[in-house]
């Protein structure tokens, strides 16, 4: 017995209901049952997939693109690329290309906010096809020309698409997820194609690319041709860090994202620094979260408090970071560099400023700064 | 001998006993299990005794929902499997008739699931109620749930028994209970249910 949706064959997750068997595994996306025939939605391409982009690609962005293209006709590609090097936009012509021959392509990540971003941002590159945004309050509709989605949602979609990019491959939840990573690949249709996209090669990446044949494509360069910003590392004990997080925040005249590792955290430093600073936080299962992201980017709080919900895929210009790392496992390596990703990406702002505070410099923090600093060595050449 | 926990699927803990690994019965793990904290709460509607075991909230909220919206029918027994001795003994020579739930919901189901929760009780189940017309109460305000009241009828040609125990999943303004409770016509009936909706904690809009 094989899901047809997860792919698991653990006869220990196999339950005989009064329909027949169906799989425990995925049964957090409704039941499948096992001899369930799916049938893709038989919706058609209705877009004319041209495109429009803000700005010119540069000639490095061009090459990988071109690569894009020629490579995914054969096999799945692994878009290996530094952070802020644009892989939102990289992907455009290869969707374009898609659209045009009418066939269905899907845009997945982890994080429920970037998915929102990702599809203004698409809306307004695609004008003349549908962009659907599927993800947590905005699952009315399900069909477009270009779906972008949270990698949770493709349980919806079994057999249907041609082309599923999925992007931050190393993030929770679906890093090491083999239940996710199942579903998307059976989001693919017999013919269809995945591009993985990531800023950190591990051990998980790793198992991906054993799974399918699969072709890398590294790109080292922010379009703004600048290196990517060396985080600062202060170490002290906790009432030294939280007084260099005073000071920077009083020094600082740029808008600042404080990333710090839980809710709780979150919650108790927004209460005591809003009595001094313009303040706002945002997490996960903040009601108000966009909103308070629309403020920050709006302007109107030069800070921002944020657990990592803020870490991966959203822009911001001209932002400074400051990661407040307390405690040992939570922000690993993977996390800090996307933390630290998140500033100088504007070509307005191509240099930020990026301090870790933290009571112990470890392995994860050593790791992130020695791998910001071997993608830097391409402007040493 | 069950070796994972039917909801977390983390490894039992058995904490060295025997009689946990050999007899006990539950599908759940003990960190799951004690997640699952009894408040007992009695209520009265028109008459109607309803004794209410567990707060709608956490992990038996969860649960409920991964049983009826997921439709995972392996679950039916871990709901009353701590309370059934107490049941069974309080309720003895009761007839059990769960409360019905919408048609449509049934056929997408493929099972009635108040049926197959009850059946762990081991009591002998008369499932005689229906819904006349197709209400779902997800949702719902209090004034549309009161309409739920008119809409339970009893299937023809079945006798009754004298002893009755009404059962339901959740108690929120208690309508389908009283619905159930009219259509039957009887004095002498008691309710339970597995939940109760802690309305201190809810506006005018529940959510099942």
């Amino acid at each position: 017995m094989k899901c047809p949706r997860c792919s698991n064959t653990d006869p220990n997750y196999f339950y005989k209901g009064s329909r027949g068997y169906y799989c425990r595994k995925c049964i957090a996306f409704k039941r499948v049952l096992i001899k369930e025939e799916i049938e893709p939605e038989p919706y058609t391409i209705s877009g004319d997939g041209e495109y429009q982009l803000a700005f010119e690609l540069t000639p490095f962005q061009k090459e990988v693109v071109k690569d894009l293209i020629t490579s995914v006709k054969e096999t799945d590609v692994l878009l290996y690329t530094i952070t802020g090097a644009g892989k939102g936009d990289l992907v455009i012509p290869l969707i374009s290309e898609y659209l045009k021959e009418k066939k269905r392509v899907c845009y997945a990540i982890s994080r429920r906010e970037v998915v929102i971003e990702l599809a203004e941002r698409y809306k307004r590159a695609f004008k003349g096809s549908k962009v659907v945004k599927v993800c947590e309050g905005y699952t009315d509709e399900l069909y477009g020309d270009l779906i972008v989605c949270t990698t949770h949602q493709l349980y919806r979609y079994l057999k249907l698409f041609d082309l599923i990019i999925l992007d931050e491959v190393d993030a929770f939840p679906f890093r090491g997820d083999e239940v996710l990573n199942n579903i998307a690949l059976n989001a693919l249709n017999s013919d269809g194609k995945i591009v993985y996209s990531t800023a950190t090669i591990d051990e998980e990446i790793e198992k991906l690319m054993n799974k399918r044949p699969l072709r890398v494509l590294r790109l080292d360069r922010r379009p703004h041709g600048k290196p990517l910003v060396r985080p600062k590392v202060i170490v002290g004990p906790d009432v030294i860090l939280y007084m260099v997080l005073v000071y920077i925040m009083y020094k600082e005249k740029k808008q600042v994202i404080i990333f710090v590792e839980s809710i709780r955290s979150c919650k108790k430093l927004y209460h005591i620094l809003k009595l001094f600073f313009s303040v706002t936080l945002v997490y996960s299962s903040l009601e108000e979260r966009n909103i308070n992201i629309q403020a920050f980017k709006a302007k109107k709080y030069q800070f921002i408090i944020a657990t990592s919900v803020l870490e991966r895929g959203i822009t911001i210009e001209g932002v400074d970071i400051v990661i407040f790392k307390r405690f040992d496992k939570i922000f690993n390596k993977a996390a800090i560099i996307q933390m630290a990703g998140r500033a100088g990406r504007s070509f307005k702002d191509p240099y930020g400023k990026v301090y870790i505070l933290t009571k112990d410099n470890d392995k994860e923090i050593k790791g992130a700064l020695k791998e910001i600093d071997d993608a830097n060595k391409v402007y040493l050449l | 001998m069950r070796t994972r926990c039917i909801y977390c699927d983390e490894k039992y803990d058995y904490n060295n006993s025997l009689i946990d690994m050999y007899l006990s019965d539950d599908m759940l793990c003990t960190k799951c299990r004690s997640e699952l904290i009894i408040k007992r709460k009695r209520t009265k509607l028109d008459g109607l005794k309803v004794t209410s075991y567990y707060p709608y909230e956490g992990l038996i909220k969860d649960l409920l929902l991964q049983y009826k919206e997921c439709f995972d029918e392996a679950l039916c027994d871990v709901f009353f499997h701590h309370i059934k001795d107490e049941i069974r003994f309080l309720y003895h020579g009761y007839t059990l008739i769960p409360c019905p739930s919408s048609r449509s919901k049934k056929e997408r189901r493929g099972f009635d699931h108040m049926v197959t929760m009850c059946g762990c009780l081991k009591m002998p189940i008369l499932d005689c109620l229906y819904m006349q017309d197709d209400i779902s109460q997800v949702n719902k305000d209090q004034r549309k749930r009161k309409r739920m009241i008119d809409n339970i009828k009893v299937k023809e040609d079945i006798v009754i028994p004298d002893k009755i125990l009404l059962v339901d999943d959740v108690i929120t303004t208690g309508s389908t209970l009283l619905g159930a409770y009219k259509a039957l016509g009887k004095d002498k009936l008691k309710a339970i249910t597995l939940c109760f909706v802690n309305k201190d904690a809810h506006s005018d809009k529940f959510q099942l």
